[in-house]
């Protein structure tokens, strides 16, 4: 080992061992950044459903694959405010949403044409977010761009978090406006009346807004050591649906930060929350799986 | 609103603790905390106090072992990592040095004074099973000093910032932890004195969180036939640096910070590319009055 090599590791070892010291380290759950960073992150989503109903009866139980890599860059301004941007890529395999913005096949002798829907597809976004720092908190304005073939998202969010005294808890209240716009991609269905397929007659342009919540609570354990647990998602809440997650992220020394995330969500007809779901999906299950790492520079 | 500073005089040094508060009761409250962790943290770890941790342990030296708390410990493990990491060159074990070396008589000790000393150097002898320290020979001893303040300004500090201060820093002796900016987000300003001229400063240093500390070669030191002998020792040599007027390092923790302008200053020339390759900001002045710097 060269002796410049040999230092760069002392120095971050030497980081690590001073922080292990017995509470010489003070947390703070959110605080304006003092560096600029880069993240790297990767995500693994897959989808399934564990029975059929009338109307989805002999479809693909794996339904939808989603891997994505993003880039994050988040740069400090004045002390008290940072801004940062993201840009996101992602595949989507299986049953992309330019099948479910169809609607499920009316009748079983009309199948679905395997290559229009399920083919994989891509997506990119921007997200452009102002974070604004108080002494026991933060506020931050996000708005976010997505496109991909058919489908095209715009959002506005607003996300609050308040921490405790002992800066150890930290309480998140935030909401999102969505403003989406589908021009689905043409699809060719087989009608079996003419034994051919045929372009079939596509909603044109359709708009859906969607308005979401989150509530989160956040825990530190360690010095080093962040413990997050999502709370059920309001939007998801009104289908029946829970999202229990769990996500930990480890600091292994002043530069370098390693994150790690697990979610389950998992749909069913009676949980919904009014008591009245929709008859026609089957119980659904989804697994998140995230990793990131992220360098202070 | 209102800026409150609080002197005090622990570890052998000039102390202060200066806070935002909404009032002086509020301030005094917070800085007699600081002061009792600090006077804690003393009375646990110096050697001069017969019943300190320290005492016991080195009391015992070549005898037997003392068990020891989970702090003390953790103490004991961060000197295994400042003396792996530095190729021996930090060494809790080198105190004993100062029977060689009398900085008020100003004279150059016998060279077989100090090979007899250097014969009881050597953290890597220190016997450490479980919670029990042994030093394995009469006459050892080991000696927290060499971090000891850092430390105690590191947990001073978090103690203030975990009752709820959020504006201040506490210095002790020109290690300073910050313990948050200014109530307008803007940084403490530290004047980084010039180790030739005492009340002169070379640079100033922003610091809206973390830490600072700084060596030189002016802190305590003789001179004798033209030649400086500052109190920053080779544990391998048994004579003092002579490189560096004085090394400023800017970390996360003072204990960071402190360790590595120490190790700089132990590493002589090669001390310019330890600072380089820490990552860490910091300013350092050679014999000639160069200053060499870099930002954080």
């Amino acid at each position: 080992m060269s002796s410049a090599k040999k230092t760069t590791v002392f120095g971050a070892l030497f980081v690590a061992a001073a922080m292990a010291l017995p509470s010489v380290q003070f947390v703070s759950a959110k605080t304006a950044p003092e560096r600029c960073s880069v993240s790297i992150k990767y995500l693994n989503y897959q989808d399934s459903q564990s029975g059929d109903t009338p109307l989805t009866a002999g479809m693909a139980k794996d339904r939808i694959g989603v891997n994505a890599f993003s880039v994050m860059g988040v740069m400090p301004i004045a002390g008290k405010r940072s801004v940062g941007v993201s840009l996101l890529e992602d595949s989507i395999t299986g049953a992309s949403p330019a099948y479910h913005s169809s609607g499920f096949p009316p009748k079983n002798n009309i199948h679905h044409d395997g290559e229009s829907g399920a083919s994989g597809e891509l997506r990119h976004s921007v997200d452009l977010e102002l974070t604004r720092y108080y002494p026991q908190g933060s506020v931050t304005d996000g708005s976010s761009y997505s496109k991909e073939s058919d489908y095209v998202s715009r959002s506005a969010s607003l996300q609050g978090s308040m921490s405790t005294e002992d800066k150890n808890t930290t309480l998140t209240l935030g909401g999102s406006l969505t403003a989406d716009t589908i021009d689905p991609n043409a699809m060719k269905i087989f009608d079996a009346a003419t034994n051919a397929y045929v372009d079939k007659k596509q909603v044109v342009h359709e708009t859906k807004q969607v308005a979401t919540g989150i509530v989160g609570v956040t825990r530190v354990l360690t010095k080093q050591d962040i413990v997050q647990y999502y709370s059920e998602d309001q939007r998801l809440s009104a289908f029946g649906a829970v999202t229990p997650g769990l996500k930990v992220s480890k600091q292994l020394n002043e530069e370098w930060l390693v994150d790690l995330g697990i979610e389950r969500y998992e749909q069913r007809d009676e949980w919904s929350r009014s008591g009245k779901g929709d008859p026609g999906v089957a119980t659904f299950n989804a697994s998140t799986i995230k990793a990131g790492i992220s360098r202070q520079l | 609103m209102g800026i409150f500073r609080f002197g005090f005089r622990a570890m052998a040094c000039g102390c202060e603790v200066l806070l935002v508060c909404t009032d002086k009761k509020e301030a005094k409250a917070f800085a007699a905390l600081a002061v009792e962790e600090v006077s804690r943290i003393e009375r646990k770890y110096s050697r001069y106090l017969p019943e300190s941790i320290v005492s016991r342990i080195n009391a015992a030296a070549g005898h037997e072992s003392v068990g020891c708390d989970d702090e003390t410990m953790a103490l004991v493990k961060y000197g295994n990592t400042l003396f792996e990491s530095s190729n021996g060159l930090f060494d809790c074990t080198a105190g004993v040095l100062r029977r060689g070396w009398d900085f008020n008589s100003a004279v150059e000790p016998d060279p077989a004074k100090l090979s007899e000393l250097l014969r009881l150097i050597g953290w890597n002898r220190v016997e450490q099973d479980g919670n029990h320290v042994r030093l394995p020979q009469v006459g050892m001893e080991i000696d927290f000093g060499g971090f000891g303040k850092e430390y105690a300004a590191d947990r001073a500090a978090s103690i203030l910032h975990g009752k709820g201060a959020r504006h201040g820093y506490v210095n002790l002796g020109g290690d300073i932890r910050v313990i948050g900016p200014k109530p307008d987000g803007s940084p403490w300003t530290i004047g980084i004195q010039d180790p030739r001229h005492k009340d002169r400063t070379i640079a100033s240093i922003p610091l809206y969180n973390g830490a600072l500390a700084t060596s030189g070669d002016y802190e305590r030191y003789f001179v004798a036939d033209g030649k400086r002998y500052c109190h920053i020792i080779n544990p391998r040599t048994g004579y003092p640096v002579t490189h560096w007027r004085s090394v400023t390092v800017v970390a996360p923790l003072v204990a960071t910070a402190g360790s590595h302008t120490t190790i700089a200053m132990l590493k002589e020339g090669d001390g310019l590319a330890f600072l380089q390759n820490s990552r860490l900001g910091y300013l350092a002045v050679d014999q000639l009055g160069q200053i060499f710097h870099k930002n954080t």
